[in-house]
This record gives C-alpha cells, structure tokens and sequence, in this order.
C-alpha cells in the first residue's frame, strides 16, 4: 500500500469504518500516514455528535401528528398501464409513420428530398384528410402507381441510385441486372 | 437489541403504510430527532431544522403508500428531508449560523454542566457549524450523513441519488477541508 492509498483509506474511514486490510501494518511502518491518521482521529472528538443535538421532540411529534389528523395518505396511482399505453401508441404512430413514408417514398436513401414526392406527400396529407379515404390495399396500389407515373425517375434507375458502389458491384456479379431492369 | 429495534420500526412502517396515524406518530417519535439533526447541520439555524423536519414527515406520510420496502424505511425518509433541506438552501442561499441558536443549546444542556464547559461546547457547537458553513450543500449532506448518521456510502448514494464514486470523493474532500479549518482554528486534536 503506497501513502497516497493509505491516506485515502484514513480519510474515508474517518468517523466510521474499521481500518481496511492493509492498513495498519503501513500506519505501523510510516510515521507520516500515522500522524495523519492521529491527527484526523484526534478531530471527532471536536464534531460531536448526534446525542448532543437536543430537541423539543414532543413539539413537534405533536406538530406533525395534529397536521396528519386532518389528511389521509395519498393512494397510489398504478400509472403502469399508462406507460404500456404509450408505448403502444408511440410504435403504432412509428408504424403508420414507417408505412406511409414507404409508400410515398418521400426521400431517398441519401437522405436528400425528392421534390416531386413533397409535393405528393402534401397532395397524400390532404387525401388522408379526408376521413372518407379508406387506406385500403387497393387504395395503396394506386397510391404507389401514381407515384411511379409522377416520378422523374424509372422505377430501376431510382433503385440503381440508391445503391452504393459496393452493393452495385455485388448485385453485377450476383444477379442479371439487366433482366430485373 | 439493535434486531428488537429494527424489527419493532419495521412493524410501526408495515402498520403506518396500512393507514395507521398511531403507528405513523411513533415512528415520528422515534427518528424526529435524526432528521432535524441533520436539517440543523444543514441549515445552521434550529427553526428551520424543525420545519424542515415536520415538513419531511408531512410528505412522508402523505406518500407513504408509494414506499417501496426494498431501500429501507429511514433511507427512504432521509431521502425526503435531503431534497427538503436542499432545496430550502438553494433558495436561501446560505448556512445561518446563529448566536442565539447556539446560546438555546448550551442552555438545554442543564444545570449539571459548569460556566466553563457551557461556553466550551458553545465554542465547539459555533466551530462546527462555522465548518460546516465552508462546504458546498451537496458536500456538507454527504459529510453529515456520513459522520454523524453513519450511514455507509452506499446508503449516501441511495439517499442523495449520487454516484458511490462521487460520494466517496465529496466525503474526502470534505475530510480534507476539515482538517485544513481544524489547523487554521487552532482545534486541538
């Protein structure tokens, strides 16, 4: 154990725990760490202690018993379900959320904005404002054909710009590009 | 005999988390002096130290169906009375060290204790406080919890909500100051 240790341990067990493993045979060996240690030993006496805070206990036993007459402790809330709740519908907007974005594909993997899907996403937005739109499977295929017919892009051209160079490469070696295309 | 008293407050808890207002009363009884004793060292100031602990036990008992048995009752309250006192110093700024506080003190000692020894203990009870007064609230909680409740480091972690690791480091520090205010004050060790 080096003095730095040791004192560190002397300070933390001033006022309260035993000695650590180790500590008294160094306080025994250095005589620097043990004046140390005497000298915080010798400070406690100084602080007193608890037993010699006195207090009206009864006052304010009394104080607080009169106030809590009057009251009852609050029931507890079981908010768990809430907590569930939120979540539920935290995953069900990120779903929703999720889907729509697929569909319309308002923005390509490099994160840069199509302008011909915003202004589809707005033309969508106002469709799905009219709570007589059923956003039923039939009602998507159609979402997702209009889109295609608007973009600027070929359905495969949009795809192949998507890709990066490595993904490309693997697709040219792995797959008949041209016959997907 | 330690056993018998921890198991007696655990049923003055279990009967108080029930509703009971006489078992709640007695467990005030037994820790009231515990918490304003903390709350004094704190605030340096006795009626503060009593209002914070009456408002401690307020809240206690109002939220005493939302105690969770696993951190221990006196933990639990410790907790209630940090945050009180805490927040009473942040909007108050500063430790009062009051003359007349420490005069009522000396005074309740009793007839038995000599001129010279009152105004020994009025010097010492003056010193500490005025120690305290030098350590930063959050560092003066840690010291106070730790010397004078005896409460392990882990428990001052529970109760303050502080890193074991940050706790141990503002109990050192704390203990360094008080050596340096020990040697500046001519304490005798």
């Amino acid at each position: 154990m080096t003095c730095e240790e040791a004192r560190e341990h002397v300070e933390l067990s001033f006022g309260g725990d035993e000695l650590v493993d180790g500590l008294p045979e160094h306080l025994a060996a250095c005589e620097s760490c043990r004046r140390f240690h005497d000298e915080l030993n010798g400070l406690t006496g100084q602080l007193g202690s608890d037993s010699d805070f006195h207090f009206n206990v009864e006052d304010a036993v009394d104080a607080v018993t009169a106030q809590i007459s009057g009251r009852e402790s609050r029931p507890v809330v079981n908010l768990s379900w809430m907590r569930y709740l939120t979540r539920v519908a935290a995953g069900v907007v990120l779903v929703a959320a999720s889907y729509v974005s697929y569909q319309v594909g308002s923005h390509d993997l490099n994160g840069t904005t199509d302008p011909v899907s915003v202004g589809y996403v707005a033309e969508v937005d106002s469709w799905l404002s009219d709570t007589t739109l059923t956003l039923d499977d039939e009602t998507v295929d159609i979402l997702i054909e209009d889109y295609a017919r608007r973009s600027v892009y070929g359905a495969g051209e949009a795809l192949l710009d998507d890709l990066t160079d490595d993904e490309l490469e693997y697709l040219m070696e792995n797959l008949d590009v041209g016959e997907i295309l | 005999m330690i056993d018998e008293a921890r198991e007696e407050l655990e049923r003055l808890v279990e009967r108080a988390v029930d509703g009971d207002k006489d078992a709640f009363s007695a467990l005030v009884r037994q820790l009231m002096t515990q918490v304003a004793a903390v709350a004094y060292r704190m605030t340096g100031d006795r009626e503060s130290a009593r209002d914070l602990a009456q408002e401690t036990f307020l809240s206690a008992w109002q939220n005493i169906r939302s105690y969770r048995r696993e951190a221990g009752f006196t933990s639990w309250l410790y907790r209630i009375a940090v945050n009180k006192t805490l927040n009473f110093l942040k909007a108050n700024r500063r430790l009062v060290v009051s003359d007349e506080v420490v005069i009522q003190e000396a005074d309740r000692q009793g007839s038995a204790i000599t001129p010279e020894e009152e105004l020994s203990r009025r010097d010492l009870a003056d010193g500490v406080l005025a120690f305290m007064a030098t350590l930063p609230p959050q560092q003066r909680m840690i010291f106070n919890l730790r010397f004078y409740s005896q409460m392990s480091f882990d428990e001052i972690a529970t109760v303050t909500g502080r890193a074991l690791g940050t706790v141990k480091t503002g109990y050192r520090e704390a203990v360094s100051k008080l050596r340096d205010h020990a040697r500046e004050k001519g304490w005798k060790s």
